[in-house]
């Protein structure tokens, strides 16, 4: 009925904030009927339900099918996989054949496996290296130019990631312009083959694909330290460097956890990349395998087995970010 | 919840009525997945005249191993047609208003050919195409998809996607053409006897495609053509096919080894440590766009299906006879085995228009239109009686210097067929790939 | 060396060296997408030499033209469908979650919240692949395709709505719609006339992140797609890289960038245009979980 906030707040008043009570409000109210002040609990945690439960079908469900086809058995027929739902039924053969060949140092997806955490390291490390001075340049230094430098960073979001990636299969080319540069400029002879291969090529296009993510949080961290901070410290007689490494690095700290993780994770799961850029066995991922296990038959329980055991390793780190960011929201509030 | 027998592809229920209605008292399900594992190893490949003894609800004749017969040479198949699974009738009038779907490999089937079909029978025709035969396996067991027709079905896959209810029996009043056009020795094949499921689509060997004026080895002369993998092959210019068959039977023939549908393990692994010298030797790379990448030189020695070298005029300006591009099948030297093959185009069962997918088949075993896919697109010969490798040279994608691209009916008998392969001795052949593609 | 020392001992400076940096990353960023675009116009087949200026692959080429060879147009359409559905079946879910979870305290609602965050941060492959045995395996009904594509596509983009909406929802706080309570309105209504057009912009930019994401995804529409009529842009493009790369794959590439880039700038401008009108210290960047 009566809702002046000088009321003592009700536990079914879902609406009223914890703020300051006590206000008082004098004003008549517009309409003479208003809806009563009580809802019941579920009204706001409804609004969730939908997702929910798109969510639980489609993601966690989903997860469950994995567990089911990794322990699963195999149609006699096709071969192709036959789901077990029970648990109590459940086969590890698949993945005990798979996690021996990632353990054993001549099992199939052992050098697969080191090698895309090797990958994926160096080019995360390399996005941070590139990621955070530009991150840097268009939080503080862009000045008026920042709106025109933010478009031309955002534009590869929405530009066809295949097209610029073919783009660069075009340009790395026995015949392309990098080559035909280099032969130009007197430094090379012949042309170079990157696209013959080479880690470093593979490498290369991981961080032009996935530096943008580690920009972003970067950006939006280092947009957030006040300019105050800085103008205090150089106040008090800090220098350039001291300024940085006492204010800006610990304050970024959270943004460059997150880059890491948001920039790196998603390369675990990359196997385009290397089809593209440097298509041969010295450098396939455990995407690839994982994708072409899903195409033969016999061997797609390995390949879920093989999802899983990437699930596995990289859980670590997704919790962490998970915690990590629900912190930083609970400290932003407090 | 997971066996919904609309979509599912074979359920065990569907198996057992269909080996009932058959007549048959069928062992259980766990005796013939005992008898399919590893106690079947009796029958050699390629070697057995008899097929296992018990009557096999899918077809008769082929040898043992697997639930349903596997082809061999002498040891032809007969697949049986099934009570629900009939051909069509005859004289169906055929679809009108419709999507004509085709499901076939990249390049491998003429885009002017099935423009034309549509223009003449007023419907739309519609490509989907697959990278590598797992790839075109895997959508169509998936039982996800509807296609009218599966183009481009190698022979040691067949028998599997009949057993396992997934292609219909062809109603042969359709296709006139096929009696009346194509070669006799592929009317009633060993695979399919009568012509049952599938007919015969493309045929080419398995032989070396590479730049004359980067590599300079003379492959023709060499007494074994294949040892140019081994002693000559440019570094990270070579390629090989990737899939498990061609590339182990590359490491089986270079060693004279002529039974490529082996189980034994021994020499499926003294074949894989064969491939894996030239990987490590030469960072071979794994695929067959040969006829993509040789003419622009991102390959200059590359394992090639005759058929690709012909799909690369495609790639060329017109009129260029690529005289830097030499083709060679090991098999045309004397005593070295080489492979030829040929496959099939089938109907498959869920198709939605079978009648128009039956007068598409006639179309494409029409000579001329067989010689246009041919010499316009595909690259791939078909076997026609009106097609001599006479008449071929000369044309678009046989200049004189590639003649050795044409199979003759000659090359055809004396090659060696990938067959089908039992689950258990697949599954060795493909692990061994596996390990060749982790470099292990 | 002097002036470069110099202009870097001024704490604000540092300009020089950090203005390399930003136009370099821009640069190298933008060479690939112009070298497409120009290549698009090629006459002859090749991507990497360029001989002359032809309209062939956007117009003349029988077979193989954006505007002759179905299969491209198929890819279009398609691409273009499953970004819109995407994007009227993830924003509403996410932006409703967002409400819900903003209004709910408890053990559930971290609960149901982690699940959200997972699925952001879970590699796509992971995803993909779950999805795929999914649609294989149980929900062979419904089965791959676009229905499937789009179900994928949701999943994947949900968490983008929760976020950005969360946080406007944080940082708009409680006292407007207090204040509409207090005035009369039903929770309701202060729900429907009050923060919902606040938050007008939040769901306007969620939108279009998430069409941005559809309308490039790859690895989910590839592992669900069946037939032809369900390849994307990024598929085709990627089928014809692999194989034989033709410029057509460039031109459909400008003309999606070219389409992309409109919509971008009308939806900023328009976003831009709407928070002004409200007059509220919305900042001009998204807020991230970081």
């Amino acid at each position: 009925m009566s809702r002046r906030s000088g009321r003592a707040r009700t536990k079914r008043s879902w609406l009223v904030s914890d703020a300051a009570p006590g206000v008082g409000r004098s004003r008549p109210r517009r309409s003479a009927q208003t809806r009563g002040a009580w809802f019941p609990r579920w009204f706001w945690p409804s609004f969730a339900t939908p997702a929910t439960l798109f969510l639980l079908v489609f993601f966690v469900f989903a997860f469950y099918v994995t567990l089911a086809v990794t322990f699963g058995g195999i149609d006699p027929i096709l071969q192709t996989p036959d789901p077990q739902w029970n648990p109590a039924r459940w086969d590890t053969g698949a993945l005990a054949y798979t996690i021996s060949n990632i353990t054993h140092t001549d099992g199939i997806y052992h050098a697969a496996f080191l090698r895309t955490i090797a990958y994926v390291v160096t080019a995360t490390f390399l996005c941070l290296v590139i990621g955070y001075p530009f991150a840097y340049f268009l939080a503080r230094h862009a000045g008026r130019w920042r709106g025109l430098f933010l478009a031309l960073f955002l534009a590869p979001f929405w530009i066809s990631y295949m097209l610029r990636m073919t783009a660069w299969i075009g340009l790395l080319d026995d015949d392309g312009l990098v080559n035909r540069a280099l032969q130009g400029l007197g430094l090379t002879n012949a042309p170079i083959g990157f696209l013959d291969g080479r880690p470093s090529t593979l490498i290369f296009g991981l961080v032009y694909g996935y530096v943008p993510f580690m920009v972003l949080p970067l950006f939006a961290v280092l947009d957030r330290i006040p300019a105050s901070s800085l103008e205090a410290s150089r106040d008090l007689g800090a220098s350039p460097r001291a300024t940085f490494r006492r204010i800006t690095l610990p304050a970024s700290r959270q943004g460059i956890v997150a880059g890491l993780i948001i920039c790196g994770l998603p390369m675990f799961g990359d196997y385009f990349t290397q089809q593209l850029l440097a298509d041969t066995n010295g450098t396939r991922m455990v995407g690839n395998f994982i994708v072409e296990s899903l195409q033969i038959p016999i061997f797609v329980a390995r390949g879920a087995a093989l999802i899983l055991v990437l699930l596995a390793l990289l859980v670590v780190p997704i919790v962490y970010y998970l915690y990590s960011t629900s912190r930083a929201s609970r400290e932003r509030l407090a | 919840m997971p066996n919904q027998p609309m979509r599912r592809p074979l359920s065990r229920r569907d198996f057992l009525r269909r080996t009932a209605m058959a007549g048959i008292a069928m062992p259980s399900l766990g005796a013939i997945l005992a008898a399919c594992g590893s106690g079947a190893q009796d029958t050699e490949g390629g070697g057995a005249t008899a097929s296992t003894g018990e009557q096999n609800p899918f077809g008769t004749g082929g040898i043992g191993g697997a639930p349903y017969p596997l082809a061999r040479l002498d040891a032809p198949v007969t697949w049986n047609i099934l009570d629900d699974n009939p051909p069509i009738a005859s004289d169906l009038a055929p679809e009108t208003n419709t999507t004509l779907k085709i499901f076939n490999w990249n390049y491998y089937l003429s885009k002017s050919l099935m423009r034309q079909f549509g223009e003449q029978y007023g419907v739309t025709v519609e490509l989907t195409t697959f990278d590598d035969m797992v790839d075109g396996i895997a959508k169509v067991t998936s039982g996800q998809v509807d296609f009218d027709l599966f183009f481009g079905v190698q022979i040691y896959t067949i028998g599997r996607l009949i057993a396992g209810g997934f292609l219909q029996p062809i109603n042969q009043d359709y296709i006139p053409n096929l009696a009346a056009n194509v070669w006799d020795q592929l009317q009633s094949p060993f695979y399919d006897q009568e012509s049952r499921y599938s007919m015969p689509y493309g045929i080419w060997d398995t032989g070396i495609m590479w730049r004359n004026d980067q590599v300079t080895a003379d492959i023709v002369g060499l007494a074994n053509p294949y040892d140019v993998f081994w002693t000559d092959a440019p570094v990270d210019k070579t390629h090989l096919i990737n899939n498990s068959r061609d590339l182990l039977s590359l490491g089986m023939f270079r060693q004279g080894q002529t039974e490529v549908n082996t189980d034994d393990p021994a020499v499926i692994d003294a074949a894989k440590q064969q491939i894996a010298e030239v990987v490590a030797a030469t960072n071979a790379s794994f695929d067959h766009i040969d006829y993509a990448d040789v003419p622009r030189g991102r390959a200059y020695l590359h394992q090639s299906w005759s058929g690709n070298v012909g799909s690369a005029f495609y790639f060329l300006p017109e009129g260029d006879t690529a005289p830097n591009i030499s083709y060679y099948w090991p098999g045309s030297t004397e005593g070295i085995p080489g492979n030829v093959d040929n496959d099939t185009v089938t109907i498959l069962k869920s198709a939605k228009n079978p009648v128009l997918a039956h007068k598409f088949i006639d179309f494409i075993l029409d000579t001329q239109n067989a010689t246009t896919n041919y010499t316009t697109y595909t690259g791939y010969q078909q076997p026609m009686k009106g097609i001599t490798p006479e008449s071929l040279v000369g044309s678009a994608v046989v200049p004189e210097h590639l003649s050795t691209t044409v199979v003759s009916e000659e090359d055809f008998a004396k090659g060696y067929r990938l067959l089908e392969l039992a689950p258990d001795v697949e599954a060795l052949w493909e692990s061994a790939y596996q390990e060749i593609l982790a470099g292990v | 060396m002097s002036q470069l020392r110099s202009a870097l001992s001024n704490p604000w400076g540092r300009t020089r060296f950090l203005w390399v940096i930003g136009i370099g990353y821009v640069v190298w960023t933008m060479i690939p997408i112009v070298y497409a675009i120009v290549f698009s116009f090629n006459e002859t087949r090749s991507i990497s030499s360029f001989t002359g200026f032809s309209l062939r692959w956007w117009l003349s080429d029988p077979d193989d033209s954006l505007l002759q060879d179905p299969a491209i147009r198929h890819a279009i359409v398609q691409t273009l469908k499953l970004a819109s559905l995407t994007t009227l079946l993830a924003v509403p879910l996410g932006v409703a979650f967002a409400l819900g979870l903003d209004r709910w305290r408890g053990r559930s609602a971290a609960g149901t919240n982690f699940v959200m965050m997972f699925s952001f941060i879970t590699p796509e492959l992971i995803l993909a692949v779950s999805l795929f045995l999914l649609f294989i395996n149980a929900f062979d009904v419904i089965g791959l395709g676009t229905t499937a594509q789009l179900l994928g596509l949701t999943v994947l983009a949900l968490a983008y709505p929760v976020v950005i909406v969360r946080a406007r929802l944080i940082s708009l706080g409680r006292d407007l719609e207090e204040a509409a309570v207090d005035l009369g309105c039903s929770p309701v209504q202060s729900l429907v006339r009050v923060t919902l057009p606040l938050l007008l912009p939040a769901i306007l930019a969620s939108g279009a992140i998430v069409f941005a994401i559809a309308l490039d995804d790859f690895v989910t529409v590839q592992q669900l797609s069946s037939d032809a009529p369900t390849a994307t842009v990024s598929m085709y493009i990627y089928g014809t890289a692999r194989g034989a790369p033709t410029p057509a794959a460039n031109a459909v590439g400008t003309l999606m960038l070219t389409a992309s880039t409109l919509i971008i700038v009308l939806a900023y401008l328009f976003y831009r245009r709407s928070v002004r009108r409200q007059g509220t210290k919305a900042a001009p960047t998204v807020q991230l979980p970081a």
